[in-house]
């Protein structure tokens, strides 16, 4: 199998991970088109350095948030508002129980983090442990604990704020 | 009220599952497509540079050894020596861009080595826009006072304009203030238009991962 057909697999296999990425850090469809198409550039560049000691899943995690965090975006865009209008299909809907109305406040409170934290955010849902996310961020993994204390506290208090303005 | 660990599993997966897969064709096409990187765009203005730089270097000896004036035949002889050393850096420049981006390093490095090259880069570029201008505008004047060759079109200039030495040389001192100035300003702004806030941005992601 050729190099180009190995990665090109391996990221069909694993494309929830950019997709994630990209959900989390564009709020539109076309800026979410345009760093999946860099995340996919960014890691096929990348790839003669994946030696496979590390799960590719992981390595992937890198090159993606390291992109979506540079991503640089020449154009002049209007300011990014987080609104339930930009949101998935799946949360946007109409006729929300109070439990669905939750999800989707937390959704906008994450959407709302500034870039590292959301970063952060993303591989604790993954259940990554401290020591790993310490690892990919280039930080210690008590550095973690702190931030994600902090993290929380922060989304509760948006999320209450989005539910009490909707 | 809920927090972040009670919608774990939910949001994780609705973070992964709206979208449209993507098939291997569309990843195969994808891979040919041009990059948003800035390191990428850096790395390509870098080149134009060392392009544009060779052609310069060439183009100046070509006037330099063609030239029947002194002044003329100096100015561009030196300018020409000047850009070829000036393309060692770039050169150098382009080896370190291309070596230090590596998107697979923990996401600290990977912000400090973009800072370090971007502000490298804006160095660099303004050093030698404000090294070139004076250097550039005294040695055109000096050489044009001790051209030996005469100039018509220059003589009847200040023949017609009733021109003084005092009033010329008055004439020159300010444009070449009001130029380096002018170029100092732009070079400045032109430097902060294009990667200032991409660098205050880039800075203010470091800050927030080493704060405790």
């Amino acid at each position: 199998m050729s190099s180009q057909n190995a990665f090109v697999s391996l990221l069909k296999t694993h494309q929830n991970i950019v997709h994630k990425v990209c959900n989390l850090y564009m709020d539109r469809h076309s800026e979410r088109e345009d760093l999946f198409q860099e995340i996919t550039l960014q890691a096929w560049k990348a790839f003669p350095s994946f030696r496979g000691d590390a799960k590719f899943s992981t390595w992937l995690y890198r090159v993606a948030l390291n992109t979506a965090i540079t991503f640089y975006r020449k154009e002049k865009r209007s300011p990014q508002i987080f609104t339930s209008d930009l949101l998935p299909e799946s949360i946007s809907e109409d006729g929300l129980d109070p439990i669905e109305m939750q999800l989707k406040a937390m959704y906008v409170a994450i959407g709302e983090l500034s870039k590292i934290d959301k970063a952060i955010v993303m591989l604790y849902l993954e259940d990554y442990p401290y020591q790993d996310i310490g690892e990919m961020m280039g930080i210690t993994a008590n550095n973690v604990a702190v931030k994600m204390n902090r993290i929380k506290i922060k989304l509760k208090e948006e999320a209450k704020k989005q539910l009490e303005q909707s | 009220m809920m927090d972040l660990d009670q919608f774990k599993h939910q949001l994780n997966e609705k973070l992964s599952t709206d979208h449209q897969g993507r098939s291997g064709e569309d990843i195969t096409q994808m891979l040919s497509k041009k990059t948003f990187s800035v390191i990428e765009k850096l790395k390509k203005s870098i080149l134009y540079e060392i392009l544009f730089g060779f052609l310069g270097t060439l183009l100046f000896a070509v006037l330099a050894f063609s030239t029947k004036y002194y002044s003329v035949r100096t100015y561009f002889g030196v300018a020409a020596v000047f850009i070829f050393v000036f393309l060692f850096l770039l050169i150098y420049l382009l080896k370190k861009t291309s070596e230090l981006n590596k998107v697979s390093q923990p996401v600290i490095s990977n912000l400090n080595n973009y800072v370090v090259l971007i502000e490298e880069y804006m160095k660099r570029y303004f050093q030698f826009t404000m090294a070139m201008v004076p250097i550039c505008l005294f040695f055109a004047g000096w050489l044009g006072y001790h051209e030996k060759t005469p100039i018509p079109e220059l003589d009847q200039l200040i023949v017609k304009g009733h021109l003084g030495i005092k009033l010329i040389l008055t004439i020159s001192f300010v444009y070449l203030i009001s130029f380096s100035v002018g170029m100092y300003y732009f070079t400045k702004w032109y430097l902060h238009k294009i990667y200032g806030k991409y660098v205050l941005e880039l800075k203010d992601c470091i800050k927030d991962l080493q704060e405790n």
